[in-house]
């Protein structure tokens, strides 16, 4: 249930009459709108409103049905009718309970029309106010101004009432004040009904909006407005109800602004989840260890030999600063270089792994390297509506939920020199510009790729361990702290030396299928 | 005089060979009871100085008579060694009889053994471990000092060793709490749900600082600390730390602080002083919630050991200081609730300590609170103090742990207290009582900025949205009811 939803429960109880219970004391409301009906005649008579045929509802006791008699004709009006109201209460039409008054607006280009001492209100207005109440809005006219325009300054009390983009803002004037065409207000004849026609045309207001007419912009005309059926308790019940209303408000506000504290609890929280569950995965904690599983120990040796398996037949480039790690008998981890210099890493190592974990450079295990960038000319020119070649991916094609638009336009025929390849498997993660370290999607495909995105072509390891991996903490941790130059981004050379926890084989896919079962149902 | 700085190490290099040791967590447990047997016989060798004593270990299991090795070749190593470990000594100790008189120094033997495991699978090392550590020489009293440091070390490491790291409080938080409640002589304190006895030794390190060279200053001294532990492991940890802070009676049992009626505890159960770190997250069933007024009756393990503590603070001048989740300040169920009441209307909590993420690390990196309080009258404010992580530091780690240092704003600030504001957030302020209730108990104020930066476990995660949603819920029921009652009014 939104906050609107129990204001609307609400109202609707309170214009049905079940709000407060009825005092068969109270005036009933026939004999008020008698009364109105005659000062209308009156203020007519004395030209203080717009002579116009007058509205008077009854129930038949014939029949029981609903009659409206305006001027000489008299309409059987039962189908309008929405519900049935208690004794003591009577329907009317809005225009009976006083006089339909519209807007305009001056004329923009005549500088004497502005700024002036009368408050103007729009529906853009309209949003910036939250109480009961308008005073004024963003601009006001002077004497000109409104005697130029069909403008009308209306008394304080009136209800403003806003009939297009969009209908059914409501307030009521705190004191005069005119509005523009996009208002259709009421000028009540009894001001201590102000109040409850108030509240009233909150409800009545989806009436109003299938009774509007135009297609593309609803809007409500003042005689439609005026035809708005209102169910009228008596008076001293209508303050009844809106003394309850109004003590009731406060607590759908506080209801409001809970709900949407739970709202945006459920809505971050998976997300969070997901998050923690990755960094527990990579920690080691998410999936048990089985003590038969080879070490990763034994698997970093494999990755080594077939690291210098690639090295010797050219694929990859010769590591300056081969490294390994090791933990000493003190339980702290070193790092031992070809040079023979060696130094104490713990404080790089972000947590405890657990036995038959290692902790590994990524360079040992994956070659990275950036792609190609290409002007748009030539992107244009040379590359766009082919039908055979690889896609080429631009990190405006890798989107910020994982996924990738491999069909952009963009293909590089196969054997184009000069352009680099990322393969299927690969996680690729923007390193330059302001998605630099937020951007990770996993390939289906071989690609070229852009220069501010990076591939991590690993071997050995489960690729979708490390595309775990690039979505966890340790890599957004990693960005974080190694951001340089004024774009921002990670060179690709600091990206090689990032410490990853390299569990077992067998675990690292036990992990990753646990994974995805799990978040399935995220 | 034994190589005391390599002794950790050593040990380790003879237990890394042994199949039975699995982690960290096991390889304390084995030191702990071998370790436990050494102190006693030392404490023994004392005590049979003093008086008429017997020992309530049995001749043939007494350390001096199997572990000791005089190199002669005679001592007991390999499969013979194990054989009586396992099947002589463990249910010699596990069986012995003890009653209701049995002094406490004779009690401890069996109740430290009740649960305790022995895990080597070759007895080459473990003869070589229990030579390690018989070499320690704990009559000499600067020996057994320093090895008091050393015992903290091997505690340290439960921090890291999983769940067992529930049971180790950081000494720098110990310490810091100990100093500010101003321990006098004379005066008895207790910790609930000891652990491995960090509040019992920094209560005795800063109440030695007062202790006067007289054999009743002394005796006051040893009188003063008591201790509970529900789990085995880390009771025989802290009845093994208390004697070797020369307490030779720890009033250390191993039982469960909760399962008492709180309305039967007398004067004789109250102390002037509590220092405690109730275990967080756990959930007690009604046989528990029984023995606790409804009103205050929580299913939550740390709420109950508030009331507990309200319970047995002596009367007029009794004071605690005790470390909380932020889940029991922001906390809106019934129960706790009426638990803050009850500590702002019948205590003093003048100071709760906001304290950084991690300091728990890598256990838990969840935020904790140090609430002090006594029950001299109720309370009027309630200071508010958020320590913030010390320059430089990004997180509390095993390498870059918390230090005492880094409490040193916190006593700069405590006898001379300001109202603090940082980047527009209050980093120290007061708040009255009423602004207190005003706020529905929510004692979470000048909180850390930008706390969903860090990544809880799954399971913190998940308590803390379940504890957030049920507190939303609870007040949309709550204001739904207020609606659903005024809709109901005065109706015909």
């Amino acid at each position: 249930m939104t906050a609107q939803e129990l204001k609307n429960s609400i109202l609707m109880q309170a214009v049905q009459g079940k709000l407060v219970p009825q005092d068969p004391n109270d005036e009933p409301a026939s004999v008020l709108l008698a009364k109105i009906r005659a000062e209308k005649e009156q203020m007519m008579k004395e030209g203080k409103i717009k002579k116009e045929p007058i509205s008077e509802i009854y129930v038949d006791p014939s029949d029981n049905q609903h009659y409206e008699k305006v001027g000489k004709s008299v309409k059987c009006i039962e189908d309008e009718i929405p519900f049935k109201l208690p004794n003591g209460w009577s329907w009317c039409r809005l225009n009976a309970l006083g006089e339909i008054v519209g807007g305009g607006t001056p004329k923009t280009n005549v500088p004497e029309n502005w700024n002036g001492t009368i408050p103007w209100l729009t529906p853009a207005d309209m949003k910036l106010i939250t109480s009961k109440y308008a005073s004024k809005g963003e601009r006001s006219i002077s004497e000109t101004g409104l005697n130029s325009s069909s403008a009308k300054l209306m008394p304080k009390n009136t209800i403003l009432y806003s009939s297009r983009a969009p209908i059914g803002y409501i307030a009521i004037a705190a004191n005069e004040i005119c509005t523009n065409q996009g208002f259709k207000s009421l000028v009540p004849i009894n001001n201590k009904m102000v109040d409850y026609i108030y509240y009233c045309l909150q409800q009545r207001t989806n009436d109003i909006k299938k009774r509007a007419s135009g297609t593309t912009f609803k809007e409500i005309s003042g005689k439609e407005f005026g035809y708005t059926l209102i169910p009228l308790p008596p008076l001293n019940e209508q303050i009844r109800i809106t003394g309850k209303i109004e003590k009731l408000i406060p607590k759908v506000r506080r209801y409001s602004s809970l709900k949407l504290k739970t709202d945006e609890l459920q809505n971050r929280t998976p997300n969070l989840l997901k998050k923690s569950i990755l960094q527990y995965a990579i920690q080691g904690k998410l999936v048990k260890q089985n003590p038969d599983d080879e070490p990763a120990s034994e698997l970093i040796k494999r990755i080594r030999l077939e690291k210098e398996k690639l090295i010797k037949s050219g694929k990859l480039k010769k590591d300056k600063n081969e490294s390994y790690i090791y933990r000493g008998s003190d339980n702290s981890y070193y790092e031992k270089f070809q040079n023979g210099k060696e130094i104490c890493i713990d404080d790089e190592i972000p947590f405890e792994i657990p036995k038959g974990w290692e902790w590994i450079r990524i360079n040992n295990c994956a070659d990275i390297y950036t792609g190609n960038s290409i002007s748009e000319s030539v992107k244009k020119s040379r590359y766009t509506g082919l039908t055979d070649g690889l896609n080429y991916i631009g990190t405006k094609d890798v989107n910020f939920d994982n996924t990738i638009n491999y069909n952009n336009g963009i293909k590089i025929p196969l054997g184009e020199p000069k352009f680099k390849k990322a393969y299927k498997n690969n996680t690729l993660i923007c390193v330059e510009g302001g998605s630099a370290g937020r951007k990770v999607a996993i390939l289906s495909e071989n690609v070229c790729f852009g220069n501010k995105l990076a591939t991590i072509n690993s071997w050995t390891i489960d690729p979708m361990y490390i595309y775990l991996l690039f979505q966890s903490s340790i890599v957004q941790e990693f960005f974080k702290n190694n951001m340089t130059g004024i774009i921002g981004g990670v060179s690709v050379n600091k990206l090689k030396k990032l410490l990853i926890p390299v569990p077992p084989l067998n675990e690292q896919v036990r992990i990753v299928s646990t994974i995805k079962q799990i978040f399935e149902h995220l | 005089m034994s190589d005391l700085g390599s002794f950790v190490k050593r040990l380790r290099d003879v237990m890394r060979k042994d199949a039975g040791i699995n982690g960290d967590a096991q390889r304390i447990e084995q030191i702990a009871w071998i370790l436990f047997l050494k102190v006693y016989d030392a404490k023994e060798d004392e005590w049979e100085m003093d008086r008429d004593y017997e020992s309530i270990i049995p001749n043939e299991c007494r350390w001096k008579n199997w572990a000791v090795d005089d190199l002669k070749g005679t001592a007991l190593t390999g499969d013979k060694l194990l054989d009586f470990v396992n099947n002589k000594l463990f249910p010699t100790l596990k069986n012995i009889s003890v009653d209701a008189k049995t002094s406490i120094n004779k009690a401890i033997v069996k109740t430290v053994f009740e649960d305790a495991n022995q895990y080597m699978k070759d007895g080459v090392f473990l003869r070589q471990i229990i030579n390690i550590i018989d070499d320690i020489d704990f009559a000499d009293y600067a020996e057994t000092h320093a090895f008091g440091d050393i015992y903290e070390s091997i505690l340290k490491g439960l921090q890291s060793a999983g769940s067992a790291g529930e049971y180790y409080t950081p000494r720098a938080v110990t310490d810091f709490m100990a100093k500010m409640i101003k321990p006098q002589i004379g005066e008895r304190m207790a910790d609930f749900a000891c652990g491995t006895g960090g509040f019992i030794v920094s209560w005795l390190k800063e109440l030695e600082k007062k202790k006067q060279n007289t054999t009743e200053d002394q005796a006051k001294y040893v009188n003063s600390i008591y201790g509970i532990e529900k789990k085995q492991f880390p009771y025989m940890l802290c009845v093994t730390n208390t004697l070797l802070h020369d307490i030779d009676v720890p009033k250390i049992y191993h039982t469960n602080s909760l399962a008492h009626d709180v309305l039967d505890y007398t004067d004789d159960d109250k102390f002037d002083v509590v220092l405690m770190n109730p275990p967080f997250g756990g959930s007690e069933d009604l046989t528990i919630k029984n023995h606790f007024p409804d009103d205050l009756a929580s299913s939550e393990t740390a709420d109950l050991f508030m009331s507990v503590i309200m319970y047995r603070l002596k009367e007029n001048g009794g004071r605690a200081a005790v470390i909380l989740p932020d889940g029991f300040l922001f906390g809106a169920d019934n129960a706790k609730i009426n638990i803050k009441k009850k500590l702002l209307n019948e205590h003093n909590l003048h100071t709760i300590i906001r304290l950084p993420h991690s300091v728990f690390a890598p256990y838990t990196s969840i935020t904790t609170n140090i609430l002090f309080f006594d029950n001299k009258s109720a309370t009027e404010n309630v200071w508010f103090y958020r320590l913030d992580m010390p320059e430089g530091y990004k997180n509390f780690s095993k390498t870059k742990p918390m230090k005492i240092e880094h409490f040193q704003p916190v006593l700069d600030w405590w006898d001379n207290r300001e109202e603090i504001e940082q980047d527009g957030n209050p980093k120290a302020k007061k708040y009255t009582v009423q602004e207190i209730a005003d706020g529905n108990y929510n004692l979470d104020l000048c909180g850390f900025p930008h706390e969903d930066e860090e990544i809880l476990e799954p399971m913190e995660l998940i308590n803390k949205y379940q504890k957030e949603r049920a507190e939303l819920n609870s007040k949309i029921d709550h204001v739904l009811a207020e609606i659903t009652k005024m809709l109901g009014e005065d109706q015909a």
